[in-house]
C-alpha cells in the first residue's frame, strides 16, 4: 500500500470535487497546522511546487512535500496579506485558483490567530478556562453585561468587536463577539448572560449555525426555545431515531413541502405559500402520514416533525 | 453489541489528518473477508505498478523460483539497481499485507535510495498467504528466503555477514518471526532487524488496539481478519508460537539490532512499543520511533507529509550507522 497519495492529485473539480480542496485546507486549520503545512498542501494537491510570502519570510515547498529553495516570485508587491504562488510550466491547472485562494485563506487564519485579540476570544469561550483568566479576557475586550456571540463559516468576515477561528470537532467555525446579529447568512448566535455563561452560548450558536438552511441563513439559537436542549443532546455516533430515518427516505423536495405545511395553519394557508394547490396538498396528506408513521399536521405529529427535522439537520 | 464509550486517542498530526480523508474513500478502515479478492488484485486507484516502481527508482528485478515450507515452490526477486556487477550489503525483505494480501514488490521503493547508495542487492519473498497458507506458510517460506539468499551470497553480489532482515506491518512481524527462527536454528546470521510498523501480537489485548476500532488505516477488525486468517481457532490461545506471533517471545536476546517504528494514532502502537521494551529487558539494542499523530502506514500512504519526511530521515540515519 504506497502511493495513494497520488489520488490527492486527481481531485476534478467537475465532479464537485473542489469542496474536497476546501475541506482539506479547513481540516489542516483544524488541527492547528502550521504555515509550512498550507505551503505543502498547495504543492501536494496542485502537484506542483509552491512558495509563499509570509510576513516577509518565503517558504518554498516541492510536490513531494520536501523543503526547497524558495523561487523568488516575479511580482512581489509589497502587502501585510500571505501570497501563494504554483510553479507550473504550461498552463494553470484546473484547480490551481481556487488552491491558491484557500491556501491564502488559511494562512490568514493562522496569522490572525497570533493576534492577541483573537486569543482572547478563545479564552473567552473556552470551558477550560479559569474564571481570573475569562475575566482578563473580557476587561481586555471591553466586554460588559450580556454578551452575544456569532458562529458562521471559516472564512467570514462579519463586523464584530472581535473574532477567531475555533478547530472543532466540525472543521473550522468562525466566531465573533459583537451586539448585531448579521443579516447574511449562514450565521448561527446566541447570547451569553454574563462572562461565565459564554461557553455555553459558544456551544450554542455553533449548534444554531448547524442548523441555518437556504430558507432560514441566520438562526438564533434564543428563538428554538426548549429545542435547544434537543440539539445539546445530538450525538453523531449515536444510532439515528426511527422518526429520522423516515425523514431520510423522503426526498428534498417532499422535505421542502412538509417544512411548509408544518409551520403553516392549515394546508389551504401552505398551499398559497407553496403556490401549489390545496386539493393536490390535501391528496398527499395521507401519503405523509403513511411514510412518517404519524400524522404531521397533528399537534404531536407537528412537534415530531420538528424534533426530527432539527436532528437531521445537525447530522 | 453493547455501545462503548469512545476512548481517548491520540489526535492525528494536522497534515495527516486530512490526507487520512482522502485515503478513507478508497480504503475502508475495516477490511472484511468479502474485501479480500479486490485487495488482492491491488485496483486501489493512483496505484503504480511494480514495473513503474522498478523503473522509476533505476532497479532491475529477476526473479528466482526456490523451494518454500515443506518443499512447496515460491518465488524470490533479486531486485538491485540496474547495471550492477558488484559486491555490497543485502537486504531480505518481507512484505506487508496483513498476512492475507499485498506482493513482494509492495513497499521496495523505501529501499531504492540505499541499494544504490551501497551497490546493494535486495531478496524479496512472495511468500504464500493467508488463510489458504496458514500458519507457519508465511514465516516459514520467509526463512526459506534467508537460507536461499545465504547460501547464494555469491552468486547475488551479496557481501558475507552484512545481510539484514526488513519488513513494515505484517511484513515486520515476519521480520521479527524469521530473526527469532535464525536465533533459534543457528540459521544465517543478520546484521540487523528493520521492524516498521510490524505486525506481532495476535491477542487483541492492548489498549492501542481498542483505540483504533472503525478508524484509519488497518483498524482493530481488519488487524483480527488477518489474524484469524493465519491461525483461525488458535488465535489468541496458548497454542501459537513465538514465530507466529514475536510479541509472545518473552525471551529477545541474542537478536541482531532492531529499528522499531510506528504512528503513536495505530493499533500496534503498544505491541511495539512493548517489544522494543522487552528486547532491551533482555539485554539487546533496540532503536524506537514513535511518531506522533501517524496513523498505519502514513509514511507509505502519505509520503509527502512533514512527519514522513522525518521517518526516511529517522531509518536513513540508523541504515548510516548499520551499513556505513
Amino acid at each position: 500500500m504506497q502511493e495513494l497519495a497520488g489520488r490527492l492529485t486527481e481531485l476534478d473539480p467537475a465532479a464537485g470535487e473542489s469542496v474536497r480542496v476546501i475541506d482539506y485546507f479547513d481540516s489542516l486549520v483544524a488541527g492547528g497546522a502550521g504555515i509550512e503545512s498550507i505551503v505543502r498542501a498547495a504543492a501536494i494537491l496542485s502537484a506542483t511546487s509552491a512558495t509563499a510570502l509570509v510576513r516577509g519570510r518565503l517558504i518554498g515547498i516541492d510536490a513531494d512535500g520536501a523543503r526547497m529553495t524558495p523561487a523568488a516570485p516575479i511580482d512581489t508587491t509589497p502587502t501585510d496579506a500571505p501570497i501563494v504562488w504554483l510553479h507550473r510550466d504550461g498552463g494553470p491547472g484546473p484547480n490551481d485558483a481556487m488552491i491558491i485562494d484557500r491556501a491564502q485563506i488559511a494562512l490568514s487564519i493562522i496569522l490572525a490567530r497570533t493576534d492577541p485579540a483573537m486569543s482572547a476570544v478563545e479564552r473567552l469561550v473556552d470551558a477550560g478556562t479559569s474564571r481570573v483568566d475569562r475575566e482578563a479576557a473580557a476587561q481586555r475586550l471591553r466586554l460588559t453585561g450580556p454578551i452575544r456571540l456569532v458562529a458562521a463559516p471559516p472564512h467570514s468576515s462579519h463586523p464584530v468587536a472581535a473574532s477567531t477561528v475555533l478547530a472543532t470537532r466540525e472543521g473550522a467555525v468562525w466566531i465573533g463577539v459583537g451586539d448585531v446579529i448579521p443579516a447574511e447568512g449562514p450565521v448561527g448566535t446566541s447570547v451569553a448572560h454574563d462572562i461565565d455563561d459564554l461557553p455555553r452560548a459558544c456551544d450554542d450558536a455553533r449548534l444554531a449555525l448547524r442548523l441555518a438552511t437556504e430558507d432560514h441563513r441566520v438562526v438564533d439559537a434564543a428563538e428554538l426555545g426548549v429545542l435547544i436542549l434537543l440539539a445539546r443532546t445530538f450525538d453523531p455516533s449515536a444510532t439515528p431515531h426511527p422518526d429520522v430515518d423516515a425523514l431520510e427516505g423522503l426526498d428534498e423536495r417532499t422535505r421542502a413541502v412538509l417544512d411548509v405545511v408544518v409551520e403553516s395553519e392549515s394546508i389551504r394557508a401552505a398551499a398559497v405559500k407553496l403556490s401549489l394547490h390545496h386539493s393536490s396538498l390535501q391528496a398527499r396528506h395521507e401519503g405523509w402520514t403513511r411514510q412518517l408513521g404519524y400524522d404531521p399536521l397533528s399537534p404531536r405529529g407537528r412537534v415530531r416533525f420538528l424534533a426530527a427535522r432539527l436532528m437531521q439537520r445537525l447530522a | 453489541m453493547a455501545a462503548e464509550a469512545v476512548l481517548p486517542r491520540p489526535p492525528y498530526d494536522a497534515e495527516l489528518a486530512p490526507m487520512l480523508d482522502v485515503i478513507s474513500t478508497m480504503l475502508p478502515p475495516t477490511l472484511t473477508a468479502d474485501m479480500l479478492p479486490a485487495l488482492r488484485q491491488g485496483t486501489l486507484p493512483g496505484m503504480p505498478s511494480a514495473e513503474e516502481v522498478l523503473a522509476k527508482a533505476r532497479l532491475r528485478s529477476r526473479d528466482v523460483t526456490i523451494a518454500g515450507y515443506r518443499g512447496g515452490e515460491i518465488v524470490v526477486s533479486v531486485i538491485e539497481a540496474e547495471g550492477r556487477t558488484g559486491h555490497g550489503p543485502g537486504i531480505l525483505h518481507t512484505h506487508g499485507g496483513g498476512m492475507i494480501m499485498g506482493d513482494r514488490f509492495g513497499g521496495i521503493a523505501a529501499f531504492a535510495e540505499w541499494l544504490h547508495r551501497y551497490d546493494g542487492v535486495l531478496v524479496s519473498v512472495e511468500y504464500r498467504l493467508a488463510p489458504e497458507f496458514p500458519d507457519p506458510y508465511p514465516v516459514e517460506d520467509c526463512y526459506a528466503g534467508l537460507v536461499w539468499t545465504a547460501e547464494n551470497a555469491e552468486e547475488i553480489g551479496l557481501e558475507a555477514g552484512r545481510l539484514l532482515i526488513a519488513g513494515a506491518s505484517a511484513g515486520g512481524g515476519l521480520a521479527a518471526g524469521v530473526a527469532l527462527l535464525a536465533r533459534d536454528r543457528q540459521g544465517p546470521p543478520l546484521l540487523g532487524q528493520m521492524l516498521l510498523c510490524p505486525m506481532l501480537d495476535d491477542r487483541d489485548a492492548t489498549v492501542s488496539t481498542r483505540q483504533y476500532e472503525g478508524i484509519g488505516v488497518w483498524d482493530r477488525g481488519s488487524n483480527l481478519l488477518g489474524w484469524g486468517s493465519l491461525l483461525g481457532d488458535r488465535r489468541g490461545t496458548p497454542d501459537v508460537s513465538i514465530y507466529a506471533a514475536p510479541a509472545r517471545a518473552t525471551d529477545l536476546s541474542g537478536l541482531p539490532p532492531a529499528y522499531i517504528d510506528c504512528g503513536s494514532a495505530e493499533v500496534f502502537r503498544d505491541e511495539d512499543v512493548a517489544y522494543a521494551s522487552a528486547i532491551w529487558a533482555s539485554g539487546g539494542q533496540a532503536e524506537l520511533h514513535v511518531w506522533p499523530g501517524g496513523f498505519h502506514g502514513f509514511d507509505g500512504l502519505a509520503p509527502q507529509a512533514a512527519l514522513s519526511h522525518d521517518v526516511v530521515d529517522a531509518r536513513d540515519r540508523w541504515i548510516r550507522r548499520l551499513l556505513g
